[in-house]
Order: C-alpha cells, then structure tokens, then sequence
C-alpha cells in the first residue's frame, strides 16, 4: 500500500511538473490503492486492529465515493484543480500511514519520528483533503443534476427509488459536521500516541 | 466500615462510612449526597482491578456486598432517561408520520403526480397502514401496561438515536407504501402476509405475557421463561417480530421495507445473543441455581 500510494504521489508530481494532466496520470495506482482500503473497514470490524469501524468506513467510503461515484462517473469533473490538491493530500497521508502500520508490523521499535508523522501529517493535510473532497463534489453536482447517473425511479415492482443528485447533496452536507468530528477524533489519537508518551517521558525523568 | 471512591482515572472522590455488612445500594445515596449530579441511576461502580495493568472487572450490581477498606472505582454514565419515555417517544413517530403519508398524499408528493392509483393499490395501502398502525399502537400499549422493566433508565442519548431509527425508518417505508406510482403484489401474497403479520403480532404479545408474568411486580427478579415457543428459543418475541416484519413485507413489497426488517432483525440478533447468554450463566445449574434448558436455541428453533 505504501507503494501504492508512492506511485500515485511520484505520478502527480511528474504529470505536474510537465504540466500535463493530473488524473489520466494517477488513475490506476489512484483506483487500486483506494479501493484497497476497504481491507481496513474488514479489519477494523473482525477485530485484528484496534481501530473503530465506524470511523474507518466513514473515512473510506467517503474517499471511496470520490474516487468511484464522481471522478470516475464524472468525466467533466477531472480536471478540477482541487481533484490535483485531494490527491497530493490523499498520497502524502497515506504514505506515512502505511509505512507506519509496515514498520509496526515487522518490528516493536518504531521510530519516533515515523509515529509523530503518522499522528501530525493530518493538521494541514486532513482540511486540504476533506476540503478538496467536498469541493470536487460541489463542481461535479451540476453534471450529477443533469446526467442522474445511478438513479432508479418509482414505478418498479419492489417499489423503489434512489435519486443519486439528492445523495450527493447529502453527502456534501454530511462534510460540514464530519470534518470537525473527525479532525477532533485524529487529535485525540494524536495525544493518545505521540503527546502523552512524551508526557510521561518528562514525567519519568 | 470505610469505603473510598476514584474516578476511572484515578481522582479521589471521598470516602464514605458505611454501617458494617453493607451493599453498594447504602452507598449509593450517599454518594448521591457528596455528589449532587450524579443520581444513583446514573451510578456505575467496579470494584478496583487487581493490578493496574488488568483489564476492569465487571460492574457491582446494587446487591454486591461490600468491605471494609474498599476502594471502588466510579464511572458516570451521563444523563439518564426512563425507559418507558424513551420507548413512549420513539414509537410515537411511526404512530404519526406514516399516516400522514397516507392521508395527505399531496403534501409529500405534490401535486404534480397525477397517477391514478387503482382500488387494489389503494386497498393494499389501506391494510398495511392497518397493520403498520396496528403494530406501533399495540408496542405503545404494551409500554404503559405490558413491559415490566429491569433497569428504570437509560442514557438520554439513547432517546435521539431510537427516535431517528424509528422516526426516520417510519418515513422511509411510508414514502414507499404510499407513493401514487405504488405497485402492489398480487392478492394470494398480499393476503398471506396478512395472516402471518397478525399471528406473528399476537403470537409476540404472547411471548410479552410471558415474560411479565415471570416478574413479580416491582422487583428486578429474573426467571426462566417457559412455555410456547420458549421451549424452543431464548427469545421468541423477536422471533415472532421478524416473522411479523416478513409478513408486512409481503403485503406491500417495498425494498425500503426489506432494509426496515434487516436492520432490526440484525439488531434483535445482536440482543437475543447476550440475553442468551446471560440466561446460561446465570442459570448454571450449580450450587442449587435452576440449570438453563442446554437445547434450548437463540432465535431460529432448532438451528440458531
């Protein structure tokens, strides 16, 4: 996974550099590497990490949602120059992150500098993502108004309907309670992990 | 005796002198005296763990027997609500959004659907607002004179996310039932979910007797419950209620209706499960303790 998101990182940077465009360029590592973060959500449920489920799968389905329900459903939505930002706060979360589970996993020693990484990248990059997100969703609801991709309309013989517009706009309004919740939640880790052990080291000396 | 109180981490919040052979139910008032917040309802003590690395040991009950030089660590469980309020309030929702959906069709879809709704559909429409009214008036019914609960409260918490669960699905399955564009299944399906919607109801109102009956009135006493479908599985009333959902469904046929009864039958799994096995430990058979009846199943009769 770390790969994954490296690749997706070293790809932007390039497609940047040379000015070329940023989402053709990033698409598969992109698709791959997000997809796979649903392994966390089984994780988080069967128990193997300590983390809780219900915050792993808000995290995942909404980057999800991004990454399926609106740049690959939205072609005109691409090349939004918040998708570049969502992508650079994406990839430079998630290397650390993993690098960070990597390391935990093979030894007990993790460096330091990789846990306050792991538990600081998110104060600038968590708004610059979540933000860009809910931007990119906002620039693509005109296109989702128009086009009505996904939706199902009464009359149907199970008497269903889903209108994938309106979803949208739920999703995009879910953004304003759910950024702080979850900025909140991260500094609380953050403390657990890097702010209180340093704590108890002053403490202890 | 002395007994003294910590908070989970560690605060030292006094000590309390109690008359020898004591039970944390004398403690509790005076706790509540120091305390002026923290009413005994709102009250949950564990004794102190071992060693300070050991997980926490399981919660004193009223009755656990104190001594001296205890110490007793604290936790608040926030803001309580009485049960009855809460089960009062959340089913007053279905009570009154899903007529709404079904008299005033208009307000909810406009005016713009001019479908023309046939008698069968309407009639369809008619029996599952029967059945639907039906349901929540008798759970409402049973609130007031059936249910005879084990705890007097719960957190106030409890009482919004209920109500979203029950408002909020109440809706959603209305919106469906009611809609002008509605089409209903065929008559021998819509009648024979009628039928077992109703044996269902009756057979849950049933199970609800019984388990009053088990209870003398007043106290928190738990037996084990016997007779009927209680010989088969612990918890028969949901057994029933997800039968009674299954039948609703095949009157109206609604997807949203589908989702209605998985979300309460996965939740009505997840209860039966610990009440469960909470009847097994505490029915053990041991030290002159009645012993749970070993075959008998959780929800599903002979297989789960």
């Amino acid at each position: 996974m770390t790969a994954g998101w490296s690749i997706v990182l070293l790809r932007l940077l390039r497609a940047l550099i040379s000015s070329e465009p940023v989402y053709p360029a990033v698409r598969l590592p992109l698709a791959l590497s997000q997809t796979g973060a649903i392994l966390e959500v089984v994780h988080a449920l069967s128990g193997l990490v300590r983390a809780s489920a219900a915050t792993t799968l808000l995290q995942v389905s909404s980057r999800l949602m991004l990454v399926w329900g609106v740049l690959d459903l939205v072609p005109e939505v691409r090349l939004a120059p918040t998708v570049t930002s969502m992508v650079l706060a994406w990839s430079l979360t998630e290397i650390p992150r993993y690098l960070y589970f990597s390391v935990a996993a093979a030894t007990t020693q993790i460096p330091p500098g990789l846990t306050w990484l792991r538990y600081s990248t998110f104060i600038p990059l968590y708004p610059l993502g979540a933000g860009s997100e809910a931007a990119t969703l906002y620039a693509a609801l005109p296109y989702i108004e128009a086009a009505r991709p996904l939706s199902v309309y009464m009359p149907n013989r199970v008497n269903f309907a889903f209108d994938y517009y309106y979803m949208c706009v739920l999703v995009l309004v879910n953004y304003l309670p759910g950024l702080p919740y979850m900025f909140a939640h991260m500094l609380r880790q953050r403390k657990k992990y890097v702010v209180s052990p340093a704590e108890k080291l002053v403490k202890a000396q | 005796m002395k007994v003294s109180v910590q908070s989970t981490s560690g605060r030292p919040l006094g000590d309390y002198q109690l008359p020898a052979s004591a039970t944390l139910s004398s403690l509790q008032p005076l706790f509540h005296a120091a305390h002026p917040l923290y009413y005994p309802d709102r009250q949950r003590f564990y004794p102190s763990p071992a060693a300070p690395s050991a997980t926490r040991p399981p919660a004193l009950n009223p009755d656990s027997p104190l001594s001296d030089a205890d110490v007793l660590l604290f936790k608040d469980l926030g803001p309580q609500i009485l049960w009855k309020t809460v089960f009062l309030l959340e089913y007053l929702g279905p009570l009154l959004l899903y007529p709404l959906f079904y008299n005033q069709p208009r307000w909810i879809y406009g005016d713009a659907i001019h479908a023309a709704v046939t008698p069968w559909a309407r009639e369809v429409q008619f029996s599952a607002l029967m059945a639907w009214t039906f349901h929540y008036a008798k759970r409402e019914l049973e609130t007031l004179f059936v249910h005879r609960f084990s705890h007097a409260t719960m957190p106030l918490s409890n009482l919004f996310k209920n109500s979203i669960y029950y408002w909020g699905f109440a809706a959603y399955v209305a919106y469906f039932v009611n809609h002008p564009l509605y089409t209903p299944p065929k008559e021998d399906l819509v009648y024979t979910g009628m039928c077992l919607f109703y044996f269902m109801e009756v057979g849950n109102l049933s199970a609800h007797w019984t388990l009053r009956m088990l209870r003398p009135p007043g106290t928190k006493v738990r037996r084990i419950p016997r007779g009927g479908l209680f010989e088969l599985v612990s918890c028969p009333n949901y057994t029933y209620e997800i039968l009674s959902w299954l039948g609703f469904n095949m009157m109206t046929k609604t997807i949203a209706g589908l989702l209605f009864m998985c979300a309460g039958a996965f939740q009505m799994l997840v209860w039966a499960g610990s009440k469960h096995r909470r009847y097994k430990k505490e029915f053990d058979g041991k030290d002159g303790r009645a012993l749970y009846p070993p075959s008998r199943k959780i929800l599903i009769p002979f297989l789960y």
